[in-house]
């Protein structure tokens, strides 16, 4: 990590570009970090928002980090508790961000087919988030992002038996919902 | 947490004693590969014979292939247009809040020792106000509410002890018209209670002593704290007896027996009689 070089700019501190440092970072991790907050908290403006306040935790921490793991391991780590506690402290809301459908459906000719598989995402991610704010994450980091049971393990601050116990339930609960749906539907 | 619901493989048990229902929390284990080789194994072999069970794992593999094919949120493009300014403003607006919180821990602990006397007082003296408020607005919460009539049917002595012992209830209860036959009653059977105890005794001219006589004179709280400091001491018979304020509940049975059975009376009014006759 770089040392803290702020420069008096008409009078508000500003962050140097001559720090390549920490500026590089977070260039390079700000796309990735404001998607996965998006998935976790589904609103863009929240999303960036957190994402900015992990850099920021990253930058004032910076002397109490080790340095042998990389800056990003910190930062998905920071993310992913400010986006928890957003949820525990904001409550579930329907999801504002748009899914990029296109990416995934474009291959299938059949526009009927298309249409049953938006509908099943939207519903999908319906039952995700109504699951507790751990849950979610744990589902999210694990299932739908692709992080390892260790992985997830560490980014929440938990053991991997407890991250297996989150996955279960949330499993459990979305299966159950989307069985109920299938059978509506 | 699952508070000890999940077996995630760790304990394994006799896989010929297991039900579907101690599998259950691991089928969804078992179809994303998070099982350990023990487990695994056991579960595989649970789904030979159970059609249901392997339903379900069919129902997970479903929901890891809907899951893995979700679609990335899209972002508005303009959204990383002032990143770098919104990151700097959270550091800024987080170290000056961290400056401040750190400055009042200093000049708060600089004060502690430059001021280390006056403060330990002051702190004693603030927790005394609030442990004597805080005892005061438990007393006037639990204060009783019971009329004088209520407490005289229930024959509830101990509440009606309280109840005149607290300023505030005593002038309602003194002024509260009850029924001269439910007064006597009452009187009779406090006169039988107190010859038995005399505590009883001792406590009804302590609440009776409070109440103020014509000439103005009644027992300070302060002299009737003393007098209850000198009975714990030394013993009941250490107390002195009233000498203005002597009750004598015949005198006033004798009075409550010259009204009719149904008119009303109050305490303070058959109380003021016995005064006036020189009686109390």
């Amino acid at each position: 990590m770089e040392k803290r070089n702020f420069t008096k700019m008409n009078g508000e501190a500003k962050l140097e570009i001559a720090e390549p440092g920490f500026a590089e970072i977070v260039e390079r991790h700000q796309h990735s970090l404001v998607r996965l907050a998006a998935r976790l908290v589904g609103n863009a403006e929240d999303a960036k928002d957190l994402a900015q306040w992990a850099f920021a935790r990253l930058w004032l921490n910076r002397d109490r980090l080790d340095t042998a793991r990389g800056a990003f391991y910190y930062l998905r780590k920071i993310l992913v508790n400010l986006c928890i506690d957003h949820l525990r402290r904001h409550g579930r809301h329907e999801p504002e961000v748009e899914f990029d459908e296109e990416r995934f459906s474009s291959d299938l000719a059949n526009p009927l087919h298309q249409l049953e598989t938006q509908e099943l995402h939207k519903e999908l991610l319906r039952c995700i988030d109504e699951l507790k704010p751990k849950q979610k994450a744990t589902m999210i980091l694990r299932d739908v992002e692709g992080y390892s049971v260790e992985e997830t393990a560490e980014m929440l601050a938990c053991t991997s038996n407890n991250v297996l116990c989150n996955l279960h339930l949330a499993r459990e609960n979305v299966r159950r919902k989307m069985q109920q749906w299938f059978a509506t539907a | 947490m699952c508070a000890g619901k999940c077996n995630n493989g760790s304990q394994p048990r006799d896989n010929a004693m297991k039900t579907c229902q101690d599998f259950e929390s691991l089928l969804s284990l078992f179809s994303n590969n998070e099982l350990a080789a023990e487990a695994r194994e056991a579960v595989a072999l649970h789904l030979v014979t159970c059609a249901a069970c392997r339903q379900k794992v069919e129902d997970y593999h479903e929901l890891k292939k809907y899951l893995s094919r979700l679609p990335a949120p899209e972002l508005p493009e303009n959204l990383f247009a002032d990143f770098h300014q919104g990151v700097l403003e959270k550091i800024t607006h987080r170290d000056k809040t961290q400056r401040q919180r750190l400055g009042l821990i200093a000049v708060l602990y600089a004060l502690y020792r430059r001021q280390r006397f006056l403060i330990a007082v002051a702190t004693l003296v603030l927790m005394m106000a609030i442990t004597t408020w805080l005892t005061h607005e438990r007393n006037s919460r639990s204060m009783p509410r019971s009329s004088l009539t209520q407490l005289l049917e229930k024959r509830d002595w101990t509440e009606l002890y309280y109840a005149m012992n607290n300023n505030d209830s005593l002038t309602n209860l003194l002024d509260e018209p009850v029924s001269a036959q439910l007064l006597q009653s009452a009187l009779k059977k406090l006169m039988k209670a107190q010859q038995q105890n005399p505590r009883m005794r001792l406590a009804l001219k302590q609440v009776l002593s409070r109440i103020k006589t014509p000439g103005g004179n009644f027992l300070s709280l302060g002299r009737s704290v003393r007098i209850l400091g000198k009975i714990s001491a030394r013993g009941y018979e250490s107390a002195p007896r009233p000498k203005r304020n002597t009750w004598n509940p015949e005198n006033s049975l004798l009075a409550l027996q010259q009204i009719e059975a149904n008119e009303t009376i109050t305490m303070r009014k058959l109380l003021f009689q016995k005064q006036q006759q020189g009686e109390l």
